[in-house]
C-alpha cells in the first residue's frame, strides 16, 4: 500500500476518473476497463483460493489420496449442481439452470420466514411506549414529561405513516384526511433525514479521496 | 442584485464542482480547531458494551467493506479494534461480501494489533471471505451451529484446528458480541444472532443507511451503532484517541456547508430569475 | 413435467429451513421427546449452498470474456479497450495467484508478483472504485443547486430536516450552537429526529414491509404465478 507504484497507480486513475467531469474520455474508458479486468481476475483467484479450495477440493483431493476423511469424496457430487449454473449460456438447455436457481430461491423463501418473524416481532413490542410522565420511579420530572412527549409524536408518527402507506383508505375522507397529512409531513422529515445522512456518505467518499491525493500522494512530493 | 443573483441559478457546474474541491482541501491542509462533540447513545451502547466484556470474551467482527465504503467503514473498525485491543480482548475477523473485504480489514487491524502486543492465531484471527451471495442466512446459521465446519482455513490457509484462538470458537455461544461493520450490515445477524441465540449486534454503517437502523437500536435489538465518520468521531472521543474518524468529520464539516450553501444560492438564484422574468412580463 | 421438478426442488429447498425453524429443538414428553432431526444437518446443508452457489463464480468473467474476446478479435470498435480489459484480467489472475504469503516479500517472480498485485489492488482496483463513488459528492453538490426546490410546506419541513441532520452531525454544528440551551443545539436536535420522527416512520415501513415480505417468500415457495421453466 505504501509502495511508490501503488501510490502513483492510485493517483493516476483517481485523476482519470475525475477526468470524467470534464467529459467522458478515453483515458477514463481505459483506466475503467483495467479496474474491471481488475477486479474480476483477482476476485476470481480468491473465490478458489478462500472458499472452493478449503471448503470443496481440499476435502476431495485428502479424501482421494487418502490423507483425510474418506467421507470428504462425497463433495465431488456438487460438481453436479455446480455445473447446472453454466447451461445459461445454452439455448436449448438453459431449463436446466432454472433447477439450481430455483433450490436457491427456495432456500432464501424458506430463511426468510424465520428472519422476518424474528425481525418484527420484538419491533411490536418495542412499539408500545410509556405515555404517562407520572408513571417512572421518581414520579413527575421534567425529564419524564419529555420523553412521554417525544413518545407520544413516536407513536402518532407510525400509526399516522402505516395510515399513508398501508391502509387503502381515500384521502378525502374527512375522518382521515387530517392524520394522513400528518402521517405526510413525518415521512417527509423521515426523508429528510435520510437526505441529510445521504449526504454525508456522498461527502465522505471525496474527503478520503482528496485526503489521498494530498497527504498520502502530494504532501510527500512538496518541499518540507 | 437581482441580475446578480439570476446568474447564479445558470452557473456552470464544472465551477461548483472546482468550488467543491477546494472547499474541501482547506480543513486536510490546514487544522481547524472545532468544539468536541456529544456522544450519542447509540455509540455509548457499543463503548460500554465491550467495557463490559469479561477478560475471556471474545467478539467476531465481521468486517465487509472495500473500497467502495472505506470513507467511513475504515474509520469505524478503526476505533473499536484499537478499543477491543486495549482491553486485551480476542477477536475473529470474518468477511461476507466480497473477496477483497480480508485484504481491507488485514490492512487497517494489523498495526493496531502489532502495536498492542497482539499475537496472530492466540489473541486475534483473520478467517476470511465467506460467499454470502445466496444468502448472508444461510453464512450464518452455518457459522452459528458449528464455525469450524463453515470456516475451515484462515485467510492465509491455516486449517482452522491450528489456530489457539479457534479452539475457544466452536458457535455463536462462544461470542460475546458480533460487530458488523459494511456499507449496509445485513439484518440477518440481528434475527438469525440475537433474536436465535440472544448474543448481542452492534452495528457499525455508512451514514446514508443509519436513519433506516434507528429502529432496532429502539427496541434493543442492537446494542449500539457508529454511524458514519461521525459515529466513529464520538467512539474516538471516547477512547480520548481522535483519529480518522475524528479528521474526516471536521472535513464533513466543509462538505456538507458546500451542500446547503449550493441549495441556498440555487433556489436565490431561481427567486431572482423568476423576478426579472415577472419584471420582464 | 421440467415445471413440476423446479417446483419441487424449489420446495424441498425452503421446507427444509422452514421445518427446521418450525420444529422445536427438542419435542415434549408426550410427544416422545424427539431431538429436531433436521438441525444436526443444518451446517452440512449450509456449506453444501455456499459451494454451489460459489461455483457460479465463472459465469460474470466468462460473460465479459466472450464480449471483449469477439471485439478485439474482429477488431470492433472499441477494440483497445477490450484489450486492456483481457490485459489486465490475465495480468491479474497471474499476480493473484503467484504473489507471496501476508508478510513474506517472497523472491525473484513472486516478489515481482506481490508488487503487481499490490498495485492492482491498492493503485488501480482501490482508486477506481472510490474514486467512482467520490463523483457523487460532485453530482450532489450541482443537484442541490439545480434541483433543491422549497415550493410547499412538506419540501421546507424536509430541507430544514435535512439542514438539522447535517449541521447536527459535523463539528460545525457543535460550533454554531455551542452557546444555545441543550435543547436546541444542533446534535441534540438531529439525534432527536432521528431517534423519534424517524424511528416512527421506519418502523411503520418494517412492519407494513413485513406482510409484503412473508407475501412474497411464500409466492417464491410455493411458485404461486410464475413459470418456474
Amino acid at each position: 500500500m505504501t509502495h511508490p507504484l501503488s501510490i502513483w497507480a492510485g493517483a493516476i486513475v483517481t485523476l482519470a476518473v475525475f477526468s470524467y467531469l470534464a467529459r467522458d474520455n478515453p483515458f477514463y474508458r481505459l483506466v475503467q476497463q483495467a479496474a474491471l479486468g481488475a477486479s474480476v481476475g483477482i476476485g476470481l483467484v480468491i473465490a478458489w483460493q478462500q472458499i472452493l479450495a478449503p471448503m470443496w477440493w481440499t476435502p476431495i483431493r485428502t479424501a482421494l489420496d487418502g490423507t483425510g476423511d474418506a467421507r470428504g469424496a462425497w463433495w465431488l457430487l456438487a460438481l453436479v449442481p455446480g455445473a447446472l449454473w453454466y447451461f445459461q449460456f445454452s439455448k436449448k438447455y438453459f431449463w436446466l439452470s432454472t433447477l439450481v436457481s430455483g433450490l436457491f430461491v427456495g432456500v432464501a423463501a424458506g430463511l426468510a420466514f424465520k428472519g422476518q418473524i424474528l425481525l418484527i416481532m420484538p419491533q411490536i413490542g418495542a412499539s408500545l411506549k410509556p405515555l404517562n410522565p407520572f408513571a417512572g420511579p421518581e414520579g413527575f420530572t421534567w425529564t419524564a414529561l419529555a420523553q412521554c412527549l417525544s413518545n407520544l409524536v413516536f407513536l402518532v408518527g407510525m400509526f399516522t405513516t402505516l395510515l399513508y402507506f398501508f391502509f387503502s383508505i381515500k384521502t378525502d375522507n374527512r375522518w382521515f384526511a387530517t392524520p394522513i397529512r400528518v402521517g405526510r409531513i413525518m415521512i417527509m422529515i423521515s426523508l429528510g433525514a435520510m437526505f441529510g445522512s445521504t449526504v454525508m456518505t456522498r461527502m465522505s467518499y471525496l474527503i478520503e479521496r482528496l485526503q489521498f491525493l494530498y497527504e498520502i500522494w502530494l504532501k510527500p512530493l512538496l518541499p518540507s | 442584485m437581482t441580475r446578480w443573483l439570476a446568474k447564479l441559478h445558470n452557473l456552470n457546474p464544472r465551477w461548483l464542482y472546482l468550488a467543491t474541491a477546494v472547499l474541501l482541501l482547506v480543513p486536510l491542509v490546514t487544522m481547524i480547531p472545532m468544539p468536541r462533540s456529544d456522544i450519542s447513545g447509540a455509540v455509548r451502547g457499543l463503548y460500554d458494551m465491550i467495557e463490559a466484556c469479561p477478560p475471556d470474551g471474545i467478539v467476531l467482527i465481521d468486517s465487509s467493506w472495500d473500497a467502495g465504503s472505506q470513507s467511513e467503514n475504515k474509520a469505524e473498525l478503526k476505533c473499536v479494534v484499537r478499543h477491543l485491543c486495549r482491553r486485551k480482548i480476542r477477536f475473529v475477523v470474518i468477511s461476507t461480501v466480497t473477496p477483497f473485504c480480508p485484504e481491507f480489514a488485514g490492512q487497517v487491524i494489523e498495526p493496531i494489533a502489532k502495536e498492542a502486543g497482539y499475537v496472530y492465531g492466540r489473541d486475534w484471527t483473520n478467517m476470511g471471505y465467506i460467499q454470502a451471495n445466496t444468502g448472508l442466512a444461510v453464512v450464518i446459521e452455518g457459522l452459528a451451529r458449528d464455525f469450524h465446519k463453515m470456516r475451515q482455513a484462515d485467510v492465509h490457509g491455516t486449517p482452522v484446528d491450528q489456530l489457539p484462538l479457534m479452539k475457544d470458537v466452536r458457535s455463536i455461544r462462544d461470542l460475546y458480541l458480533v460487530y458488523s461493520v459494511t456499507y449496509s450490515p445485513g439484518t440477518e445477524w440481528i434475527s438469525f444472532v440475537k433474536g436465535q441465540f440472544g448474543t448481542p449486534v452492534a452495528f457499525g454503517c455508512m451514514s446514508i443507511m443509519a436513519p433506516s437502523y434507528y429502529a432496532y437500536i429502539d427496541s434493543g435489538q442492537l446494542s449500539g451503532m457508529l454511524a458514519g465518520n461521525r459515529g466513529a468521531a464520538e467512539y474516538e472521543a471516547l477512547l480520548q484517541h481522535p483519529d480518522l474518524g475524528t479528521k474526516l468529520s471536521m472535513a464533513a464539516s466543509f462538505g456538507n456547508a458546500a451542500v446547503i450553501l449550493a441549495a441556498l444560492v440555487g433556489n436565490l438564484g431561481l427567486w431572482a430569475a423568476l423576478r426579472m422574468r415577472r419584471r420582464a412580463a | 413435467m421440467r415445471r413440476r421438478v423446479v417446483w419441487l426442488i424449489t420446495f424441498a429447498g425452503g421446507l427444509y429451513f422452514l421445518l427446521e425453524f418450525l420444529l422445536p429443538e427438542q419435542a415434549p414428553a408426550w410427544l416422545g421427546g424427539f431431538k429436531n432431526p433436521l438441525t444436526p444437518y443444518l451446517t452440512d446443508a449450509t456449506n453444501f449452498i455456499v459451494v454451489v452457489g460459489t461455483m457460479a463464480f465463472l459465469l460474470g468473467p466468462f460473460n465479459l470474456l466472450r464480449g471483449h474476446l469477439g471485439t478485439l478479435l474482429r477488431l470492433r470498435k472499441g477494440w483497445f479497450e477490450s484489450a486492456v480489459f483481457v490485459v489486465f484480467l490475465t495480468i491479474s489472475i497471474v499476480a493473484a495467484a503467484d504473489r507471496p504469503d501476508e508478510g513474506k516479500s517472497g523472491a525473484g517472480f513472486a516478489h515481482l508478483a506481490g508488487l503487481v498485485y499490490n498495485a492492482l489492488f491498492y493503485g488501480v482496483l482501490t482508486a477506481f472504485f472510490a474514486s467512482s463513488m467520490a463523483l457523487l459528492a460532485f453530482y450532489l453538490v450541482s443537484a442541490a443547486h439545480r434541483a433543491f426546490r422549497v415550493n410547499s410546506v412538506e419540501t421546507g419541513l424536509m430541507m430544514a430536516a435535512a439542514t438539522v441532520i447535517l449541521l447536527g452531525q459535523v463539528p460545525l454544528g457543535d460550533w454554531m450552537t455551542q452557546g444555545l440551551p441543550k435543547f436546541l443545539q444542533f446534535p441534540t436536535m438531529a439525534q432527536w429526529i432521528l431517534a423519534v420522527p424517524n424511528t416512527a416512520v421506519q418502523r411503520a415501513v418494517l412492519i407494513g414491509a413485513c406482510g409484503g415480505a412473508f407475501a412474497t417468500g411464500v409466492r417464491l415457495w410455493l411458485g404461486i404465478g410464475k413459470r418456474q421453466d
